[in-house]
Parts: C-alpha cells; sequence; structure tokens
C-alpha cells in the first residue's frame, strides 16, 4: 500500500516536471523567435517611416506622419506642433518665428574679476538666476567652494578662466537678442586689472556677453496659415520688433504694400523654379545667341520671376517672346513664353535625387521625385533660384505667444507612409532606374535556373545510368570539389572571363550554371537512383531512345529534385553579391544586392535617405521571402541533403 | 560446341556496347567535365603561376618567385585581416553549433507548432545578407537605432557597434549567428530524427535519465552530424565577406577587415593579381589545415555505425 502511494507520487511528480520542461521549452523557444523576428519587423516598420521619424531621438515606434497645413494657396506645407505646459498638450499650432538670447551684464557690475585655474573650477551648469540661465561653476577657492560666473578666457595665461561671483550680478542680468549682439561693435575693457571683452549696444551701453543661448519660439494658431502668400524676399522693407510676451517677433513692411501693412515673415527660403519634364522635353528648344535679344525683360510668372527675351527664328517667320530656362554662353535653352503658365516652384530642400539631360552644348538639370501630396512629377529645373519669403499679415497674428522649443512636440497621426517605397522606387542610380534592377536580378536567377536544369539533370543521368570507365572516381572527384572553398577560385575564374572579354557583362553571372553544380548533380543523382531501372527499360523496349528516357520517364517523376535545384538556385543568385561586384561595372547591368550596396555607400551618411535604404531593402527581401512560404520544405529538405552527404 | 561460339561471338558484342555506353556516359557528364576543367582546374593551376607572378591586369605577368608570399607576410595589414578572421571563426563556429544544437534538441521534443518555429528560425538564412546588412545598419545605429531604443527602456546604454573598434566584429558574430544557425539546426534536427528510437529505449531500461540519455546516446549519435557543421562552419567563416563588407568595408580601423576583404582590395582595387592569387593560395591552405586537423581529431570523438575499432 505504502509503496503504491509512493509510486504514485512518483509519477506524478515526474509528470509535473515533464510539465515544466515542456512550458520552459515553450518560453525559449518564444524568446528567441521573437529574437529572429524582430529585426526583421524594425525593417519592415522602419521602411513605413519617413525620414524624420527614422532619425528621431528619442524613438518614435509607431510609424506616423507629420501633421501639416498648406500655407494658403503656395504648395508649402507648415508643420504643426503641440504647445505643452509640462506634459499636457494645450494647442496645436505653427512656428511663426523664434529669436535666440544670451544673459549680459554691464561691466560696472562686476566688483571683482579674477583670473582662476581650470583645474580649480567644475563644470559649467545652466542654473536659474532670478528668471535667467546662466552657467555656473563651482570653484574651489582657498576660501572655500564659491559659484563663479565665467567672463572670458585668460589672454594672458591659457589654462586660466577670468571668472566673478555669481551673486553680485543677479540684479543686473538682463537678456538680450543674439543677432543685436552680433551686430554690436567689441571693445576691450579693464575689469579689477584684467582685460575683457566688451561690445558696445545701440544706445550706447557697454556690455559683458555670458552665456547660454537660449531660445524662444513665437507659435500661432494653425488658421494663420490660411492668409499665407509668396513673395520675392527684397520686395520685404524695413524691419521693426513686435513684442510676443518674452520675445520679439520681426515683422516687415512690404514692397507694393499699403504704408501701414505689415508681414511676419513665417519662413523665408530659395525656391526653384520648375517646369513639367516632358514639356521642356517636347517644347523647349536651343537658341542662338544671334537669334536673341540683346534686352532682358524679367517678367513674373505665377510669382516667379524668369528672363524673357525675343527670339528670332531662322527662317523668317515672326519674332515671338521666349522664357530663358538655362542661360548659355553661345546657346540658349528657351521656351515660349505661352507655356510659362505652367511654372511652378519648390522649395530646394525638397528637390533631392537630381539628374541631369544633356541637350546640345546645354545640361540642364531636372528631378525625379518631386513630391506633391500623393503624386511625384518629374520636373525639370529652370532659371534662377529665387529668395522668397512666406509672408502673413502681422494683424492675423495677434495671438500668437512665446514658448520654449522644449515644450514644442511634434504633431502627429499613426499612418504608414510608403513614400520610401514610392521614392526607391522612382530613384535613378547613375541614371539606372532602381525597377531595373529586380530585373537584371530576375535574368541572373532565370539564365541560372535554365542553366542548372539542362545541366545538372544531363549530368546526374550520366552518373546514376550509365556505366562507364572511371565513372567511380570521377564521382569523387565531383563530391570532393564541393570541399574546395569557392572563394579560393574566384581570382582566377576572374581573370579567366577577362580572356574571354567578357568583363561589364552579365554573361560570368550565369555561364558557368550550363556546365553543373556539384551539390544540385548530387541530389538530382540520388533521386534518379531511387527511381527503378524498370522503367527505363520498359521505355528502350517500346523504342525510346536514352535521352528520350530521361526527358519522358526520370524528369517527370523527379519534380520534388528539379524543385529543389530550381529554389536553391534562386536562393543563390538572387542573394549573390560577390560575383556581381566583381563582374558588373556599369549601373545598368546591376543586380539588386549590388545597387542596394552602391546605394548605402552613396547615402548612409545622409539620414534623409534612410526610408530609401529601408524600403529597398524590403523589397529586395520580398520575392524570396514569398518562394520561401510557398515552397518552405524544399529548402529544408536540400538544407538536410546537405548535412546527410558526408 | 554450340554454345561456346556463341559465347565468343557474344563477348565483342558486349564490348562494343559497353564502348557505347562509356562514350554516352562521358557525352552526358561532358558538360560538367568542361566546367571543371575550364571554371576550376584551369584557374587552380592558373593563378598558381600567377602567384609567383607581378601581375596587373593589362600587363604580362612577370615571374618574381616567392616574392609575393614574403611581401604579404611582412605586410601587417594582411596579419591583421588573418587575426581578425581567426577571431570571428573561433567564436563564430562554435557559438553557431552550440545555438543551433540545443534549438534542435528542444525541437526534437515532442511539441505541438514545431514546425512554425522551425521556420521562423530559418527564415533568416535565405535573405540576401545585403539587405540584412542594411537592416541591422540600421538597427545598430548607437542614437536613433531601434536596438538603442529597446536597450534605453532597460536603462542601458548602447555599445556604438560599427563605430567602435571592440563592438565592429562583435556585432558582426552576432548578426551571423542571427543569420546561419537556423540552416545548421535543420541538419541537427534531420540528425536527431535518424537515431534509432531502440537506442532509447535501450538506454531507459538501463535507467538512464534525461542528460544521461543526451550524453551517452543523442550526441555520440549526432557527433558525425556534428562534425560535418564544424567543417562547413570553418569553410564558410574563413570565408567571411559580404556582411563586413556592406557594414564596413572592413573599418573600423580594420576591426573587422576579413581575409577576403583584404583579398578582395588587394586584387579588385589595387589590381594586384599575383599577390591576390597568392592569398587566396594561402587562405585555401590554411583551410586544409584546419580542416585536415577537424579530421584527425574527428576520429577521438566521432562515432560513425558500423566503424570497426
Amino acid at each position: 500500500m505504502k509503496i503504491a502511494e509512493m509510486w504514485k507520487n512518483f509519477t506524478s511528480s515526474k509528470e509535473r516536471t515533464g510539465k515544466a520542461a515542456k512550458v520552459l521549452s515553450y518560453i525559449v523557444l518564444g524568446l528567441i523567435a521573437i529574437a529572429m523576428l524582430l529585426p526583421l519587423l524594425f525593417l519592415v516598420n522602419g521602411s513605413f517611416q519617413p525620414s524624420w521619424q527614422i532619425n528621431a531621438v528619442p524613438i518614435v515606434w509607431v510609424p506616423r506622419e507629420w501633421n501639416s497645413v498648406q500655407a494658403g494657396e503656395t504648395g508649402r506645407q507648415l508643420l504643426l506642433w503641440w504647445a505643452k505646459s509640462g506634459d499636457v498638450k494645450e494647442a496645436e499650432v505653427i512656428q511663426i518665428g523664434a529669436r535666440r538670447y544670451v544673459p549680459v551684464v554691464e561691466p560696472s557690475q562686476v566688483k571683482e574679476a579674477l583670473s582662476v585655474s581650470k583645474d580649480q573650477l567644475s563644470d559649467a551648469v545652466p542654473t536659474d538666476l532670478g528668471g535667467i540661465k546662466l552657467n555656473i561653476r563651482d570653484w574651489q577657492s582657498p576660501e572655500g567652494t564659491r559659484q563663479v560666473v565665467a567672463l572670458a578666457r585668460d589672454a594672458q595665461n591659457e589654462n586660466n578662466l577670468i571668472v566673478a561671483e555669481a551673486a553680485g550680478f543677479q540684479q543686473a542680468l538682463v537678456q538680450y537678442p543674439l543677432d543685436e549682439i552680433n551686430k554690436a561693435k567689441q571693445q576691450t575693457n579693464l575689469v579689477s586689472g584684467l582685460e575683457l571683452n566688451t561690445r558696445i549696444l545701440e544706445d550706447g551701453r557697454q556690455v559683458l556677453v555670458l552665456g547660454p543661448e537660449s531660445e524662444l519660439t513665437v507659435v500661432g494658431s494653425p488658421e494663420i496659415a490660411k492668409e499665407a502668400e509668396l513673395i520675392q524676399a527684397s520686395r520685404l522693407g524695413k524691419k521693426e520688433y513686435l513684442d510676443v510676451g518674452q520675445t520679439q517677433l520681426s515683422i516687415y513692411s512690404v514692397e507694393d504694400k499699403p504704408e501701414d501693412y505689415r508681414a511676419v515673415a513665417i519662413v523665408q527660403e530659395n525656391w526653384q523654379p520648375l517646369l513639367p519634364q516632358s514639356l521642356v522635353a517636347e517644347q523647349g528648344f536651343i537658341a542662338k545667341v544671334d537669334q536673341l535679344s540683346e534686352e532682358v525683360q524679367p517678367l513674373v510668372f505665377n510669382g516667379f520671376n524668369m528672363n524673357v527675351r525675343t527670339y528670332t527664328p531662322s527662317d523668317g517667320s515672326a519674332p515671338y517672346e521666349v522664357a530663358v530656362l538655362i542661360p548659355g554662353s553661345t546657346e540658349f535653352l528657351v521656351i515660349s513664353t505661352e507655356f510659362m503658365d505652367k511654372l511652378y516652384a519648390a522649395p530646394i530642400s525638397d528637390l533631392v535625387e537630381p539628374g541631369s539631360i544633356n541637350l546640345g552644348t546645354l545640361t540642364y538639370r531636372v528631378q525625379e521625385d518631386l513630391e506633391r501630396g500623393d503624386t511625384i512629377i518629374p520636373s525639370a529645373l529652370v532659371g534662377e533660384i529665387q529668395d522668397l519669403a512666406l509672408i502673413v499679415p502681422s494683424t492675423s497674428v495677434k495671438n500668437a505667444y512665446d514658448i520654449l522649443p522644449s515644450s514644442l512636440e511634434r504633431s502627429t497621426h499613426v499612418k504608414l507612409t510608403i513614400t520610401g517605397y514610392k521614392r526607391v522606387l522612382s530613384l535613378k542610380l547613375s541614371g539606372t532606374p532602381f525597377w531595373r534592377f529586380f530585373v537584371n536580378s530576375g535574368y541572373v536567377v532565370l539564365m541560372n535556373i535554365i542553366g542548372h536544369f539542362v545541366s545538372c539533370t544531363l549530368v546526374a543521368y550520366g552518373f546514376a545510368r550509365f556505366r562507364g570507365r572511371g565513372k567511380n572516381f570521377l564521382f569523387v572527384v565531383l563530391l570532393g570539389t564541393m570541399m574546395i572553398p569557392g572563394t579560393i577560385v574566384i581570382l582566377p575564374t576572374y581573370l579567366v572571363f577577362v580572356h574571354l572579354g567578357l568583363l561589364g557583362t552579365m554573361v560570368p553571372l550565369w555561364i558557368r550554371s550550363f556546365f553543373g553544380n556539384a551539390f544540385l548533380i548530387f541530389i538530382l543523382r540520388q533521386f534518379f537512383m531511387a527511381i527503378p531501372y524498370e522503367l527505363d527499360e520498359a521505355a528502350i523496349l517500346d523504342g525510346a531512345n536514352r535521352l528520350q528516357v530521361l526527358l519522358k520517364v526520370i524528369l517527370p517523376l523527379s519534380k520534388p529534385a528539379l524543385a529543389t535545384v530550381g529554389i536553391f538556385t534562386f536562393w543563390w543568385y538572387w542573394n549573390g553579391f560577390l560575383d556581381p561586384l566583381i563582374y558588373i561595372t556599369d549601373s545598368k547591368y546591376y543586380t539588386i544586392t549590388l545597387a542596394l550596396s552602391k546605394f548605402n555607400d552613396l547615402y548612409s551618411r545622409s539620414a534623409g535617405y534612410y526610408d530609401r535604404i529601408l524600403a529597398g531593402a524590403v523589397l529586395s527581401l520580398l520575392p524570396i521571402v514569398i518562394v520561401f512560404i510557398f515552397a518552405q520544405r524544399y529548402f529544408i529538405e536540400g538544407i538536410q541533403m546537405q548535412g546527410l552527404k558526408r | 560446341m554450340v554454345p561456346v561460339t556463341k559465347a565468343l561471338k557474344m563477348k565483342p558484342k558486349r564490348s562494343k556496347l559497353e564502348i557505347k555506353e562509356t562514350l554516352e556516359f562521358y557525352l552526358y557528364i561532358s558538360p560538367w567535365i568542361i566546367g571543371f576543367l575550364v571554371f576550376l582546374l584551369y584557374p587552380l593551376a592558373s593563378s598558381l603561376y600567377y602567384s609567383f607572378t607581378r601581375y596587373e591586369i593589362g600587363t604580362t605577368p612577370h615571374w618574381i618567385g616567392l616574392r609575393n608570399y614574403i611581401d604579404m607576410f611582412s605586410d601587417p595589414r594582411y596579419l591583421n585581416s588573418i587575426k581578425v578572421t581567426f577571431i570571428y571563426a573561433l567564436v563564430s563556429v562554435p557559438g553557431l553549433s552550440i545555438v543551433a544544437l540545443s534549438l534542435a534538441l528542444i525541437l526534437s521534443r515532442k511539441l505541438r507548432g514545431i514546425n512554425i518555429f522551425r521556420s521562423i528560425y530559418f527564415m533568416p538564412s535565405i535573405m540576401p545578407l545585403v539587405a540584412i546588412s542594411l537592416a541591422f545598419f540600421y538597427i545598430l545605429r548607437p542614437d536613433s537605432g531601434p536596438l538603442a531604443g529597446l536597450l534605453g527602456i532597460f536603462g542601458i546604454e548602447s555599445p556604438r557597434w560599427f563605430g567602435d573598434e571592440q563592438w565592429a566584429l562583435v556585432a558582426i558574430i552576432l548578426i551571423n549567428v542571427w543569420v546561419g544557425f537556423g540552416g545548421q539546426m535543420i541538419i541537427y534536427l534531420a540528425g536527431i530524427k535518424g537515431i534509432p528510437a531502440e537506442l532509447y529505449e535501450v538506454a531507459e531500461i538501463d535507467g538512464a535519465g534525461t542528460w544521461a540519455k543526451l550524453w551517452n546516446v543523442t550526441l555520440p549519435m549526432l557527433s558525425s552530424t556534428i562534425f560535418l557543421n564544424l567543417i562547413l562552419g570553418i569553410i564558410g567563416a574563413m570565408q567571411i565577406f559580404d556582411l563586413p563588407f556592406v557594414m564596413t568595408e572592413g573599418g573600423p580601423a580594420d576591426a573587422t577587415r576579413t581575409y577576403m576583404i583584404h583579398l578582395y582590395n588587394r586584387g579588385w582595387k589595387e589590381i594586384q593579381m599575383g599577390s591576390g592569387s597568392a592569398m587566396g593560395w594561402v587562405l585555401f591552405l590554411i583551410i586544409m589545415v584546419i580542416t585536415l586537423l577537424v579530421i584527425r581529431s574527428s576520429q577521438a570523438w566521432v562515432y560513425y555505425e558500423g566503424e570497426r575499432k
């Protein structure tokens, strides 16, 4: 009885440990599965993020789009921010101005300046002193620790800083706009016998400039954007300041506007006039300098300046007005002014991925991926870059207020951005469109599959079904070649192709497959051997020759082995990198892996391109992952064969 | 008499058939033979010759004896590339095997959903290394990369990975394990499945527990598979190229400049074909020596069924 009970306890505890082991196994498997999937998830997730987000610190995990408002009818987007108070989002705003400030103090307020060795000073810590931040350091003086502010380096002694006690000028501290300080004249002044650089302000006051700089941003309701218009920056008149809270907003009078009109310049930036690429290609033409009037007339089309001249056709027809798209010394790229209603422009920061088109002696630049809304407009860059200002009437910014930049947070909404994909697909690498690299890789894979199908089946059939002197020896040689590290022949094989004159073509990427592959021959031969020889004999009795036996009997029965051959070939050559790197020089033959690597070399340092790099990587994974999902068992069986061949 | 003449008559006929079959055999395998001669034997032989010459493409090879080999071994960058490759192989090959084998052992238990786990583990091995390199380039960025963000949640500061000489190779080894263990695991799984169930039954009768069975049955029966994976792993690791080339081009400060990257630079960037060939041969010899050493040692620890001792 007792023994039976103990036995029962024993088995149940054994069951329990069994269960625990099972749970533990699942936990381990699950954790590793997460570790395997996480990088892929990061990659895909990143590819759906706009580039600002990919580079954001701290990290924004979910793909988001930055909210923006249209600036009037200008086509310029203004980004939206949340103005926060503490952690509470108070209002959605746009930025309309900013001014930087530094704390200054009059030298007369400095009671005592001392030259102190840097070793006795701690690092500067920005500390609030009566509402103004000041870089305060601890000085281990002979009389104990004192809080001091560094005024300047000591010109006499490199290792010393000139400091003054912070408590001394608390009352006299003022925040002063940095742009005014930079304009002010410098003067050397003696304070406690030490030379200090001071600035002389407009009102004649002399000040010492302290740190740190601070910034106050002026924000306002997104409504303001509605009244925005774009003008030539040269039309902005005298600058005045409008007090907004603790800071000031620059306002300008504007040429050709009423006397009392004042504008706030939200953005001032360079714009590039553009025309549709196809229009320039079809209607633009080259005019000789003697066919154009000397007189140049600056005219405004859709708000942008263009130079207009009169063109006299050489066939004697009536002269007409043309806009100069690209000036030259003897030749000009021009277009009839009747097309100038198509003129538009974009801030040059929006213009990335440029290309160029040669036309006679002139080259004009084109833009493949200027984005407007959801469409990509291929554009030609024409005319001259113009300094434009986005202005709103100062009356519309009444409710604007000042805020610390740290209290602003991007206003976004969750969205998978496909900009990266669009851009990578419309991208050109040394003139070759990106989709072409997929076609090239597909071509290489296809040729290798054909090559392997033809050569490997013939050779495997030979080894499986024929008797011949030296067969066993040759089979051992075949297996032996699998053990030779592939890289040793890379350089000499390269020289073979150099001698054959095939360098720079795609032939070296596939021709070798027409001469078999040891591993695939081995797989096929094993499979053929398993097919009963009686089937061959029956076919031969029916009058088939040996090749017909292979085609009509063996191959139809070998579909799984052929699938393995095809899939392995696809796998190797879709992913292949070293061969394309060595053999392909012309971008129009780049395979996808080579193109990605070149693309990465060119752009990995410019943060704005990460969306494209990630999207390109995801696209290159797609074909092989799809094949894997549908034909997993062939991958796995093939790998197992690799393990069994020993 | 009649049967004898018949037999005499038949013999030449059969040998004629034999000759015909041999011819046919050679005809069928001729693609491989041509490929073997043109793309393996000739390149090997010619590169052995080139390795004793000074040869820049477009010029004629100029015999310089052992000069390439001597120069090579007095080049600190070359010696460094050997060191980097050895460190890489010494850490990543056993690392891969241990991870792959442990997971294969867990997966070989009769659990539900094994196939899903197997697919997930294997998936990275099928992907282009270039794309994986780009992905990790982004993931491992020290400030704004997702891994840094993840570590940040736990209050850990991310290493600078490819900006740091000490971490760059570590990153490459880790990525390589992530990519490669799935394939090895599948080979081990097949090996474990091939172990006859009777062996476990017998062991159980002898009172063996889980560990004893693992130690006395599974591992010895798997030793030939482990051996094969080790050899394939070493051959692969000594030739590592794609991953460090795309991610770091051998930097920072040559910390990930592997043998093949060095050879690539010598051969294709500096177009020194003679010197490149010599390096190819030395790599070949290094791999052969290591493989032979492993095979030698295998006699002590690899168990072959039906082998007589």
